[in-house]
């Protein structure tokens, strides 16, 4: 195998790495300080905190990535161009085990570290990072038996919510309180949604026949947006309303007036269940 | 381009190993096909979603046993045939293709004989739709065997192939037969014991 | 009936009433009606039909006597018939006579990689004039230029024709034209498998448009299943087509695989297979493998559909996981079934532009083995926060990560090969580099859809849009334009337009650039997929892509222009290797004779021998102590 090395020309790979050098050194503290908190999703919750961060770490570690291709690039199509008409060919380099060894380590070792570091955070660190788990969580937060559960139904095309611990009553608004761990059921009665709640960090399949948990910490009051990720069929798009994050009092408040509202209809309503079969349905619009 | 090359296009050896290489790659789109199924019936007899895997509470889908053996009987004595037929009696070519298609054909209509009479139909919940689904689109690819079987048997009989092209047709022919009968034995040990 | 010699020359309307694409559509036309009425007879008195407002066991069965109807009036039918009579019907009269052969079956591989350009690329154009409708409805925020259901036919038809048709963007037309020439054979393994592989296409393309008339497709490319059971009869279309297509790759993947196998050109060793070779060994090998699994979960919604069975439907014990697991299993594999042929068509064009050898031949092939093998591994990644398999997260996202290393080697043999390189920028090495370029962002960003917490966020949003149009778009498409300008002087005899050709380049490398880069911001401010309306503070952002999307647009229309300018009013023609390549492609005279060869060549060196000393010619092509048949 042919050498790089052992030519007298200028030293590209010691300039490439200058640059790149250069360029990292501005571009990372930029990402972490300036374009960081600005990453999605805001931080509503424990796990939307946990989920910026992941976006951070990886913006700060692939960027150098990026950069470092770019430049090599941009230095290749500058240095390395033919400048004149001719059909010159250039050295006839085939392979350097040396670079290829380095590279293939390099980029396994990034990439397994993104993989533990990713399983680490998934499984300990943020609990299920707010996705949907299915009905047997494998990554559960600590307390979750004490969490509230929320049951969220999607249908065509309509996001309904039901409190098993507050008489089973079902409402068309959300309402979760403050610093209290709070455990969404998901579950569909037709076709499949998604339940995604962007503030929170939220998003879980609405699955007809499945009970498909996720969990969420909020951290503080306020309005956040819920919308339907999956696409399911014509007002796909218009499943989305607002959901709040509620002072615990303001939140026992605002329960006892729906289980007010809800008495007189409870007895109506199927009884609560983890999953529902109406009968299947088919061709509607 | 002279005439002469024009016509040389389908060199016998050279087709011989592409329906050799090719019967190998087809047998393994087939076994990937009907992976598809094999993975339906056990996911959805291990979600059981709603309790209905076997179908409505006083009434399980149970097909026919006896059509089930009678079928995996054929298909696995057309395959043993045609497969013998490449590997141990090359010679005896013509009478084992035969005997092969007309196993093959016996199968085909047991599955329609059995469709006919099945006692339940594809609405009776997930089992009886990986049934209807797995057994209906076996027969369809067991019949574009039969077919494949028939154009051996008129090179065979009509003799216009030649000998090496006719030979790896025969061993391709029951390579892919003995993938289908592997698929039938899984078919057989999920759709009628297991359930 | 095959084996009958043409006449002479009969007159004009017997010729059209031959087995042609005309006679096709009428058989297709007569076999819907047909079909359907068979169909409504079927259907009569089945109680499992009943209480469902339409009978899609009559639409199938059209569309099925179409197909059928389609194939035999091409002619398909003659060789199984002539087989079963024991006749073996020659290849020869298919192959020659002027270009009406363009327009029936015909088994030359040449002639079918046109067939292929032109068919893929009319339903790629219409493909894309769908997302210029969709984008011209995403100029507001609220519904405005199509009503709801309209703008979800327009999202799926443009989604499915897409995928559909650039699964066979590379290897149908440069897979077909120039597979065999790059390893010295005459001709495909299975010609006729060929040509039905292309005569297919048509077929479920006519038929995925004919949605159109049926009440549309509401689910997307994807046709997730419970909504895809309840859908109109538009689904049915979509089912068939997806189907046909899918046997279709199925197909092409069988026959390309036997023929890099066996049809090697002596001294063709495995070292010396042109770099684009090994990448569509590769992708044939996911073809032939999860093209199946895709006609099998079709199936299951077909008959979910016509038939009531209950696969997907949970009230009756079936789950929506299983389609999604069944439809990932092939789709995931097809997204590398999109990506290796363009890596294999830029490592291959980077090579000869750089005029320096393929850096790291072997690294690039072990890459695109390595990625067929781990893109069976990782499905479920598109299902972190579908409540499936949770405990096996931290699984698909290791197999997902993992993959990135052998894409990585690609990038590698790209640096190697540049390196104290001499560069020509010519258009195909514009859009070759350009392929690195988008490929870089479209693979990166996959690294936060891969991991678990962050794709929490992006899932479903315009932030996988932005990724794997960068990663199809940015490398497919890129790709097949750069093999266009590429290979196109060998494929049509005439000279591209270069200048026009840069137009088109930069065009749409910035263009594409502005429309998809703000796409992934547009998915951090929780847009999702698929909507037609949406946060009105998205508003501005949305028209500047819009605004980007269509000089996308316009780049194409400069490339037809530049087509049509080259091809037929300059019409300057080609030398036979413009680019002084030392692809054995290049070095085989310019109308490519009809069996590529006189006699088949010795294969002597490698393809990449830029600038080393005393490189023999890459082949022996008179090779006089050799038989003329044979390897």
């Amino acid at each position: 195998m042919t050498t790089i090395a052992g030519e007298p020309v200028p030293r590209h790979g010691v300039r490439i790495f200058a640059i790149w050098l250069v360029l990292t050194a501005i571009a990372v503290p930029l990402i972490v300080l300036v374009l960081g908190p600005h990453l999605p999703p805001p931080h509503m919750t424990v796990e939307s905190v946990d989920q910026r961060n992941a976006n951070i770490v990886m913006t700060a570690l692939l960027v150098p990535i990026a950069l470092l291709v770019l430049v090599y690039f941009i230095y290749s199509f500058v240095f390395f161009r033919e400048t004149t008409d001719a059909i010159v060919d250039g050295p006839p380099i085939k392979g350097h085990a040396g670079a290829q060894l380095l590279w293939i380590v390099l980029t396994s070792t990034i990439v397994l570290a993104l993989a533990v570091w990713g399983s680490y955070t998934l499984i300990a660190g943020a609990h299920g990072a707010g996705g949907g788990q299915g009905p047997d969580p494998a990554a559960k937060p600590t307390g979750y038996q004490h969490a509230l559960p929320v049951q969220v139904i999607g249908q065509q095309w309509e996001w309904t919510f039901r409190y098993p611990t507050y008489g089973g009553i079902e409402t068309r608004d959300l309402a979760i309180p403050e610093h209290t761990l709070v455990a969404f059921h998901v579950t569909s009665l037709d076709v499949t949604h998604s339940f995604w709640a962007y503030e929170l960090g939220v998003k879980a399949d609405a699955v007809p026949g499945v009970d498909n948990i996720a969990y969420v910490n909020p951290r503080h009051t306020g309005l956040f947006q819920i919308r339907c990720a999956e696409l399911c069929g014509l007002w796909h798009g218009h499943m989305s309303k607002k959901g709040r994050i509620l002072a615990s009092s303001a939140f026992q408040a605002w329960i006892s007036a729906a289980q007010k509202k809800n008495a007189s209809i409870v007895k109506y309503l199927p009884k609560y269940s983890r999953v529902y079969y109406p009968a299947p349905l088919r061709r509607a619009g | 381009m002279s005439a002469a090359t024009v016509d040389a296009v389908e060199q016998p050896d050279i087709l011989a190993r592409n329906i050799r290489v090719g019967s190998r790659i087809w047998a393994a789109s087939q076994a990937f096909f009907f992976l598809a199924f094999f993975f339906a019936f056990l996911y959805l007899r291990a979600l059981n979603t709603s309790g209905m895997w076997r179908g409505w509470p006083h009434h399980h889908p149970s097909p026919s046993i006896a059509f089930g053996v009678a079928i995996l009987v054929c298909v696995l004595g057309s395959a043993a045939i045609a497969r013998s037929a490449a590997l141990v009696a090359p010679e005896m070519w013509r009478a084992t293709e035969w005997a092969a298609l007309a196993l093959a054909l016996a199968a085909v209509g047991l599955q329609c004989a059995q469709f006919s009479s099945l006692g339940f139909g594809p609405t009776d919940a997930a089992y009886a739709s990986v049934f209807v689904g797995w057994s209906g689109l076996f027969t369809v690819f067991l019949l574009g065997m039969c077919y494949w079987l028939a154009t051996v048997i008129g090179d065979v009989t009509r003799a216009s192939g030649t000998p090496v092209v006719r030979a790896a047709a025969v061993e391709g022919a029951g390579f892919v037969l003995l993938v289908l009968a592997g698929v039938e034995i899984a078919a057989f040990i999920l759709l009628y014991v297991v359930k | 009936m095959s084996a009958t010699p043409i006449a002479a020359q009969p007159p004009v309307w017997r010729r059209l009433i031959g087995f042609n694409m005309l006679t096709g559509l009428a058989l297709g036309i007569g076999g819907w009606f047909l079909g359907a009425w068979i169909g409504g007879q079927m259907a009569v008195g089945h109680p499992y039909l009943q209480g469902t407002d339409q009978n899609d066991v009559g639409i199938y069965m059209g569309y099925l006597f179409a197909v059928i109807g389609w194939l035999v009036g091409l002619g398909f039918a003659n060789y199984p018939i002539g087989r079963l009579l024991g006749r073996a019907p020659s290849l020869r009269h298919h192959e020659t006579g002027s270009w009406t052969r363009y327009f029936r079956l015909c088994t030359d591989h040449k002639v079918v990689g046109i067939q292929y350009l032109f068919g893929v690329g009319i339903f790629f154009f219409i493909g894309g004039l769908n997302a210029m409708l969709m984008r011209t409805e995403l100029l507001r925020p609220v519904e405005q230029a199509w009503p709801a259901s309209q703008y979800l036919t327009l999202v799926s038809l443009h989604g499915t024709m897409m995928i559909m048709m650039t699964s066979a963007f590379i290897l149908g037309p440069f897979g077909n034209y120039f597979v065999p020439i790059m390893i010295g054979a005459r001709r495909m393994a299975f010609p006729r498998i060929e040509a039905l592989t292309f005569w297919l296409v048509p077929a479920a393309g006519l038929i995925l448009l004919s949605a159109i008339a049926f009440g549309g497709i509401a689910t997307g490319w994807t046709g997730y299943a419970p909504l895809a059971d309840e859908g109109r009869a538009g689904m049915d279309a979509y089912v068939m087509s997806f189907i046909l297509i899918a046997i279709s790759l199925t197909l092409v993947g069988l026959n390309l695989m036997a023929t890099i196998l066996t049809m090697r050109a002596p001294g063709m060793s495995w070292t010396r297979l042109p770099i684009f070779v090994w990448s569509v060994l590769a992708t044939s090998i996911l073809m032939a493998l999860a093209a199946p699994v895709l006609v099998a979960s079709m199936t299951m919604v077909l008959m979910d559909r016509a038939a009531n069975t209950s696969f997907f439907v949970a009230s009756v014990g079936g789950s929506q996981y299983l389609y999604e697991n069944l439809f990932w299993f092939f789709g995931h594999p097809e997204v590398y079934i999109l990506a290796l042929p363009g890596f294999g068509i830029v490592l291959e064009i980077l090579p000869v532009f750089a005029r320096k050898p393929l850096w790291g031949y072997r690294l690039a092939v072990a890459g695109m083995l390595g990625v067929t093998l781990l893109s069976f591994m990782v499905w479920q990644h598109h299902l972190f926060v579908s409540g499936m398999n949770a405990g096996l997260r931290p699984f698909y996202m290791l197999t997902t990560e993992l993959i990135s290393i052998p894409t990585g080697f690609i990038f590698l043999n790209a640096i190697g090969t540049l390196w104290r390189a001499r560069i020509r920028f010519t258009v195909p090495m514009l859009f070759a580099l350009a392929f690195f370029f988008n490929f870089l962002i479209g693979g990166l960003s996959g690294i936060f859809l891969s991991d678990v917490p962050s794709d929490v966020t992006t899932h479903g949003s315009y932030f996988v849009m932005a990724h794997f149009h960068y990663t199809i778009v940015g490398g497919l498409v890129f790709a097949f334009f750069g093999a266009v300008y590429y290979w196109l002087p060998k494929m049509l005899g005439f000279e591209l337009n270069e200048t026009l050709g840069k137009i088109h380049f930069w065009l749409f490398f910035v263009f594409f650039n502005l429309t998809f880069f703000p796409l992934f911001a547009a998915g951090f401010l929780d847009m999702p997929r698929r909507v037609s309306t949406y946060a009105p503070h998205l508003q501005t952002l949305n028209i500047f892509v819009s605004a980007s999307a269509y000089v996308i647009g316009l780049s194409m229309l400069i490339f037809i222009a530049n087509l049509i300018w080259s091809l037929v009013f300059v019409r300057q023609p080609a030398a036979e290797n413009p680019w002084v390549s030392r692809g054995l492609e290049w070095q085989v005279p310019t109308p490519v004779p009809i069996e590529n060869f006189d006699r088949i060549p010795v294969i002597t060196s490698g393809p990449y021998e830029y600038g080393v000393p005393n490189a023999p010619p890459v082949a022996d092509f008179a090779p006089g102590a050799l038989p003329a048949a044979g390897r």
